[in-house]
């Protein structure tokens, strides 16, 4: 298994650095090959400029300013998401991730003479792992219709592979969690990592042995 | 500086201080009456550096209060909010994917300016939209915003 994790808070004492951690240790624990993308830690910078917008068609001219970053999309087979949800959707800097890393020619192939729609570039990632926090409850956040969610699991989740396992995991009214509810949270993501990365929770294993 | 910084996010919920940084743009939406957006949407949401105004801009205080740990709306002053916009995807592919732009600016930020007209003006499938289309979305933005 070869990981990239993209991973977005300013604050390194953020209670999503634990969930980065767990999402870690599972992966180590699988023995997967990881590569982290920490976007606050690498100052990326998230704003897709004018020369990148007037060149954004010129493949692969295109990939130049984001060269490392697009090797690693292409290495990966699994891809996870950690970041807060901030106005129901994704840090400017998760978006601008998205915006000028996800190029064309790498995320998705533009129509042509032969294909009449976008299609799908990012068809070598099998797994797609999303894990949030948000302000907001469970139930505004679904009134709102959970943007951010609904851009990573769809918005990106269409260009992957299809029949891709996916699993997603939300800490909700973070400004009110308390040390149990952020551990049962962290546990959860545990579980969530072991059905993306295939290995059977403990309690399957007791009840199948 | 495009997104919310360490020390932003620290005192993001100081009232006293968090407008600091970008003063000169709560004194100006707190000033308004109406709020215009233009934007392209790319991979189903804002881009970055939109994301980046409403992260750091719609600070508590500003776009919000939280009353016993509830959002209320306090950018009442916005009484009209126009979006316009353009999509590569599809409307169908759009609608698939839930739209998220259309959703942040119809739910959650017309509810904390309580606007009483909205307007969102979007063209679909820029890639392959032809010359005709493009001129009768301008015309259409035209006649709306003329009625704005």
């Amino acid at each position: 298994m070869r990981a990239l994790v993209v991973y977005c808070h300013p604050d390194p004492g953020s209670f999503n650095a634990a969930v980065r951690d767990v999402v870690l240790e599972k992966l180590a624990g699988r023995r997967a090959e990881v590569r982290v993308h920490d976007l606050y830690a690498m100052g990326f910078s998230p704003v897709l400029t004018a020369p990148e917008w007037s060149g954004y068609l010129d493949c692969p001219g295109n990939l130049v300013p984001v060269t490392g970053l697009v090797t690693d999309v292409r290495w990966a087979d699994t891809l996870i998401f950690v970041y807060p949800t901030w106005w129901y959707g994704l840090p400017a800097m998760l978006k601008g991730w998205l915006d000028r890393v996800l190029l064309p020619d790498v995320a998705f192939l533009m129509p042509d003479a032969t294909h009449k729609n976008i299609r799908p570039g990012l068809q070598h990632i099998k797994r797609l792992g999303v894990f949030t926090t948000c302000g907001a409850s469970r139930w505004l956040t679904l009134i709102v219709g959970a943007p951010g969610k609904r851009t990573l699991l769809r918005g990106v989740g269409f260009l992957l592979r299809p029949g891709k396992k996916t699993v997603f995991a939300a800490h909700y009214l973070m400004d009110s969690s308390t040390p149990e509810s952020r551990s049962r949270h962290l546990a959860r993501v545990a579980a969530r990592m072991d059905r993306l990365t295939g290995r059977p929770t403990p309690q399957t294993d007791e009840v199948s042995a | 500086m495009d997104t919310l910084t360490a020390a932003e996010r620290r005192f993001y919920h100081d009232l006293a201080s968090n407008t600091a940084p970008v003063q000169s743009y709560v004194d100006r939406l707190q000033q308004a009456q109406a709020l215009v957006l233009v934007f392209p949407v790319w991979n189903y949401g804002f881009p970055a550096i939109l994301k980046g105004f409403f992260d750091r801009v719609f600070l508590p205080g500003v776009s919000f209060r939280l009353v016993d740990g509830k959002v209320r709306p306090n950018l009442t002053n916005i009484r009209k909010i126009a979006a316009v916009t353009t999509y590569g995807g599809t409307r169908l592919k759009t609608f698939l994917a839930g739209d998220p732009p259309r959703r942040v600016v119809s739910r959650s930020i017309r509810y904390v300016c309580q606007a009483e007209k909205l307007r969102y003006l979007a063209l679909h499938d820029m890639n392959r939209v032809t010359d005709a289309q493009r001129a009768a979305h301008l015309a259409r933005v035209k006649a709306e915003m003329e009625a704005f």
